[in-house]
């Protein structure tokens, strides 16, 4: 069984841009939540899979970056991504980390197991002091299918 | 980079789907409301929809599509797989038969209208001539999330 691509999209824009999916039940469909609020974007060390944990980074000023459900996703077909440029922290002191992953989250506190959506990153990103990381534009491809 | 939901969330987001359930979290506390629960609508096709395609509905004599109520009662979610908790039963076929090779899960009950969200092959076609009476057996209709 596979899903129709125009509710692909729908459920989509139901989870990063808070539009609700008519239709669904009754007319008003599933609903948006009371504020669009924002997804958590992190990284990771030890990458996570559908079913494990990973170990997020915990580089000196790291933190989980908040990306708006209003407008600060683009959804196009079956592929959400980031509007605007995900900046993290810069790497200021003692550790440093290799980021080979990211996760999407609910919320914003490090190290919370409340992830929705995981990938590897396409090249692992050496952390060490100074260095900023940064998803660019459209960078943080989400596929559903 | 491309993305994987994870195990849980693929588990809600049925939930939400099939069985009207909140998921908590996205946006705020609450997250996503529950809404009115009404029914989803289970349809068969004689040319197999698409992903992108609408698929011929059938036609045959009598046929409706069968609406399965979005609870607990009309659908299992277990593990990012949902299926039909209760036989889903077509109606009888009266004089005008057809063979049904796929089928939909759609927002609504009218039969022809483009409103579906899933769709499949069924695991063998099936010749539907009077008197026959579709039916899928519980747990027969799997909708998987990965």
């Amino acid at each position: 069984m596979s899903a129709k691509d125009g509710f692909e999209t729908s459920l989509l824009n139901l989870m990063f841009n808070n539009v609700a999916v008519s239709g669904v039940g009754d007319s008003g469909g599933l609903l948006g939540s009371s504020s669009p609020g924002n997804l958590y974007v992190a990284l990771y060390t030890v990458t996570p899979s559908d079913a494990a944990q990973g170990t997020e980074c915990d580089y000196i000023g790291y933190a989980r970056r908040p990306v708006s459900r209003n407008g600060g996703f683009v959804i196009s077909g079956n592929n959400a991504s980031n509007a605007a440029a995900i900046t993290f922290g810069q790497c200021l002191s003692g550790d440093t980390d290799t980021a080979v992953a990211f996760t999407i989250n609910l919320g914003s506190a490090t190290g919370v197991d409340d992830a929705i959506l995981w990938g590897a990153l396409s090249s692992n990103l050496d952390i060490s002091v100074g260095v900023t990381p940064e998803f660019a534009i459209g960078d943080l491809d989400i596929n559903v299918d | 980079m491309a993305g994987s939901k994870k195990d849980a969330f693929e588990t809600s987001i049925l939930q939400h789907i099939f069985q009207n359930m909140a998921v908590s979290g996205i946006g705020d506390s609450t997250g996503l409301p529950a809404g009115t629960a009404g029914s989803l609508y289970v349809a068969l096709f004689t040319a197999d929809p698409s992903d992108s395609a609408q698929g011929t509905e059938t036609s045959y004599t009598n046929y409706d599509r069968k609406a399965v109520a979005r609870s607990a009662a009309g659908w299992t979610v277990t593990a990012g797989a949902a299926s039909n908790a209760a036989a889903i039963t077509f109606a009888q076929c009266g004089t005008t038969g057809a063979t049904l090779t796929g089928f939909a899960i759609c927002k609504g009950g009218t039969t022809g209208t483009n409103d579906q969200i899933y769709w499949g092959t069924l695991s063998s076609n099936l010749t539907v001539s009077t008197g026959v009476t579709p039916e899928f057996a519980i747990g027969a209709l799997v909708v998987n999330e990965d």
